[in-house]
């Protein structure tokens, strides 16, 4: 989906009940919204003035918990001159329109958002929309006071005249900005942008929007979300990956009172797979609790399917004996691998990462009234233009014509980039003729899950005498559900990239890749690639740096050498720097103290990574009991996203996302026997609890740049290493497969 | 016949007497700050206090509740005044997807009606509710600083 701004728009002023509405639509747009009622809204796209002066403003896509509607807002806060205080932000319908010339555009901003983007796609556009607003309502000021608008600027939701001290509120202007014609707004358009030395919201502290209505239970998610006249439903999902319903017999579960319908879902066809995972059995009922409980009254004969007996134990046997062969040559400097015979001291190691469920806290839910050319949706939101492309191919209508709200959205971790939640309730309710809200239990959710692929890394490096580098081989080796013609780079991009660190910081370097195709199905988990590509990365630099008896910090900066940009082709790139890498290792390191004494079993171990345009780094401090308990006292981490918009909340995905990479490193992991998965719930897949968190979560923020990247992915990639590490000096135990689980005890 | 309260309401259900109060409470009462999470009293996600107890209401049967007093998240604040932890929570900006949060202040709510000065073994011992997101750093920042703040209103 590549829908993005128009060249050229207009900004549509106008007044309803004393507040002034500013919209970013083109007209015929705003007309159309107007005709279509109530359920596109009741506020313009991204600005409304209230008559007593406070604002609204809108944000574009939803709120998943990283932040977004608080640092977007910002941004337009910062721009038009607003008192961020009086600021209330309202998500914004999700709509695509059809563009004149052909395609799609989003309605408001960039609302497809999904992996760390959703800020940086819409920074440019939304400061130039309030950008051109407050020129506007600086215009409307200069005329009321008959003085030139060069000597009048914002602050506080007021127009100020510095000069003669005068002040009028946004509100007060309100209806003679209304009355001008609507402005046009091209990207090539010269506008003022405020001097970032002059920056009164971004950088500061601010506190996240909505935070009261989550404390008080009234925030609404997805799972909250009605639509009149809905019916609800579960469903039974076939358990072995593609496998179908060879039999059913609903007789019991029709017996239930408040059962309406009892529906097989076919397997999903090849257009649809992408985003429909399984075949099952729908019940669909006055009452989630009636659908819950006549499901389990369901007999169900399962066909396995082609997934049958696929084991991931054998998996990673079979990883084992294909990496006995070269795979496909994806990098090769130098003389590569070759290279290794003729080194000096040559380390090998082995790496196995498991298959990973996302097990978003608020599981997979979607509510939709499918009609015969129309639909309306309520959900979660995460990648709302999968859901609409998605449901417009599985119900065959225009996707214009699907009018979706997004409530607040309880993670998504990746599994929202996926549609299959939206593609049943769609597939369900076009069947019953009615709205339905199709919630999964946690079974459902975990058993059903676009999963972290499974990888295992073989590594070798040769060291030279004085502790360099002089060569790096690694073979991967990737499981997924991609089958038939495999687009190499496109699938091994879930663990690695031609382009990946150490390339070209090592003369001779070299990655060869196996692919092997299997029924469980695979998707990308918080950083699909840097979680995976780090650990085994950075656990081998830590390997590599104690054979060299090497300090893991120096060895580290060594090989990054002087700052310079390298290249890098992927998320985030073209390029990356390894001096704001360093960067970020040695404020870590430094404020964790790095270098100083610790006493026998405690451990500390350092690890930084790149991912989709941000630095991060992490010290991890641990301390082993006699038995080999390990607790980790304290995580120190930096992390360098370019411009720091909200500190409070770029903090917070740093805590987040070390604490995340750590409850994966010590528990998790889901097993596949017969083609099914074997974790189900949260008994046997164990997310830490707060005993497992460290007293102490120290995050340092670097500016390292004046752009806008993520923050939300890159602090988990560098826990598991730096951990590992730390246990290692703690224990003397390397990890080198994941999760931690009881190898310590062993 | 069962009849109960919610939040200082009297309530009267005839209904499926298996229903978890979860749903009752979600769907029937129409109070979704309760969440679900697991529906195996793992997460905590759907804590609500019965008779001033934590209770995971995804596995308490409605028909058992007769003549309890329910508080849910809803219900948690005196009027106006919010709950000492309710305030910690906006204090220390806990929140991130923020769909853990409501049982996870239910919990705390509960921990210090017992303990007015936990420790940090006192909050590892009591709050086992899980935060996908890994908001435990601000939960125990904002556990102790709900102590306080209750405390301070008490002396
Ligand atoms: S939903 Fe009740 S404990 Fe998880
Ligand atoms: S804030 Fe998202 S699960 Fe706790």
């Amino acid at each position: 989906m590549n829908a993005i701004f128009d060249r050229r728009r207009f900004l549509q002023f106008s007044l309803a009940g004393g507040a002034l509405l500013i919209a970013d639509a083109p007209l015929r747009y705003a007309r159309a919204s107007e005709s279509s009622g109530e359920f596109l809204g009741d506020i313009g796209p991204y600005l409304k003035i209230n008559p007593d002066n406070t604002l609204v403003l809108g944000a574009p896509s939803p709120e998943i918990g990283s932040g977004m509607h608080t640092s977007l807002p910002m941004l337009i806060a910062e721009e038009l001159g607003a008192d961020f205080a009086t600021v209330s932000v309202k998500q914004m319908p999700i709509k695509l329109l059809t563009r004149p010339e052909g395609g799609y555009r989003w309605a408001y901003g960039v609302q497809g958002g999904g992996g760390s983007f959703t800020l940086r796609q819409n920074w440019q556009p939304v400061r130039h929309l309030a950008a051109v607003t407050r020129n506007i309502l600086i215009n409307a000021a200069a005329e009321e006071w008959s003085v030139p608008a060069g000597e009048l600027h914002t602050e506080e939701n007021h127009v100020v005249h510095a000069s003669s001290g005068r002040r009028l509120a946004f509100s007060a202007i309100a209806s003679r900005a209304a009355a001008k014609p609507f402005p046009e707004v091209t990207p090539d358009q010269e506008v003022d942008f405020k001097d970032p030395s002059d920056y009164s919201i971004i950088g500061k502290w601010q506190r996240s929007k909505g935070v009261e209505d989550v404390v008080t239970g009234k925030a609404m998610f997805g799972i909250d979300g009605e639509l009149p006249g809905m019916l609800h439903a579960v469903m039974s999902r076939s358990p072995y990956f593609k496998g179908s319903v060879a039999s059913v017999d609903d007789a019991a579960a029709r017996a239930v009172p408040g059962v309406r319908h009892i529906i097989t879902l076919d397997p999903p066809s090849a257009e649809l797979s992408n985003s429909y995972i399984a075949a099952g059995v729908a019940v669909v009922a006055d009452s989630l609790w009636a659908a819950m409980k006549a499901r389990r009254l369901l007999e169900i004969e399962w066909d396995k399917g082609e997934g049958a007996g696929e084991s991931s134990e054998a998996l990673f046997e079979q990883m084992a004996e294909i990496q006995k062969e070269p795979g496909l040559e994806f990098a090769k400097d130098g003389e590569g691998r070759a290279a290794l015979s003729s080194s000096g001291k040559v380390v090998e190691v082995t790496y196995e990462l498991p298959l990973l469920a996302h097990a978003t806290m608020e599981p997979m839910n979607c509510t939709v009234h499918a009609r015969a050319d129309s639909a309306d949706v309520v959900a979660p939101g995460h990648s709302c233009g999968g859901m609409l492309v998605n449901l417009s191919r599985a119900l065959g209508i225009e996707v214009t014509s699907i009018n979706m709200i997004s409530l607040r959205t309880g993670g998504s971790f990746g599994r929202r980039l996926r549609a299959d939640m939206a593609v049943e309730a769609g597939l369900i309710s076009r069947k019953v003729g009615a709205p339905v809200k199709l919630v999964w239990t946690r079974e459902d959710d975990m058993g059903a899950d676009w999963y972290r692929p499974q990888s295992r890394h073989i590594l070798h490096a040769a060291l030279t005498d004085d502790g360099g580098v002089s060569a790096w081989a690694h073979s991967a080796c990737l499981a997924t559900s991609a089958s038939g013609d495999v687009d190499i780079p496109d699938v091994m991009r879930n663990t690695v990239w031609v382009d990946n660190y150490p390339r070209r910081l090592v003369d001779n370097f070299e990655v060869d890749v196996h692919h092997i195709s299997w029924a469980t199905p695979n998707g990308p988990w918080r950083a699909p690639m840097p979680t995976q590509h780090a650990f085994v990365v950075e656990s081998f630099i830590n390997e590599l740096a104690a054979e060299a008896k090497a300090d893991p910090l120096e060895f580290r900066l060594r090989l990054l050498g002087e700052t310079r940009d390298m290249p890098y082709d992927d998320h985030g790139g073209p390029t990356y720097n390894t001096g704001r890498w360093a960067a970020v290792l040695k404020k870590a390191a430094n404020e964790a103290g790095w270098g100083g004494r610790l006493r026998r079993r405690q451990g500390r171990g350092i690890a930084g990574y790149f991912t989709f345009g941000s630095y991060c780094a992490v010290v991890v401090d641990v301390e082993a009991s006699r038995s080999n308990d390990i607790r980790v006292t304290r995580i120190v981490v930096a992390g360098d996203a370019g411009l720091i918009v909200n500190p409070n909340g770029f903090k917070a995905q740093l805590e987040g996302g070390v604490l995340d990479g750590l409850s994966t490193a010590l528990r998790l992991k889901v097993d596949v026997e017969d083609g099914r998965a074997v974790q189900q719930n949260f008994d046997t897949y164990q997310f830490m609890r707060i005993a497992d968190a460290p007293p102490v979560v120290e995050t340092h923020l670097i500016q390292g740049a004046d752009e806008v990247h993520g923050t939300g992915e890159i602090a988990t990639p560098p826990l598991a290493p730096a951990l590992c590490d730390a246990i290692y000096q703690a224990t003397g135990k390397r990890i080198r497969k994941l999760p931690i689980g009881d190898q310590l005890k062993a | 016949m069962v009849q109960f309260t919610v939040n200082g309401k009297t309530m009267n259900y005839d209904g499926d007497a298996d229903m978890p109060l979860l749903w009752y409470l979600r769907e029937d009462a129409g109070l979704k700050g309760t969440k679900f999470g697991c529906g195996i009293a793992q997460c905590g996600a759907c804590t609500v206090h019965l008779n001033g107890q934590a209770f995971r209401s995804c596995v308490v049967p409605i028909a058992s509740v007769a003549g309890a007093d329910i508080v849910t998240i809803e219900g948690l604040a005196d009027g106006e005044n919010l709950h000492p932890a309710q305030e910690a929570w906006i204090e220390e900006d806990v929140p991130q997807c923020g769909y853990c949060q409501a049982g996870q202040i239910m919990a705390t709510a509960e921990l210090l009606s017992r303990n007015d000065n936990p420790s940090d073994e006192d909050i590892d011992a009591n709050i086992t509710n899980i935060c996908r997101c890994g908001t435990y750093y601000r939960i125990r920042k904002a556990v102790h600083r709900a102590a306080e703040i209750k405390r301070d209103r008490e002396s």
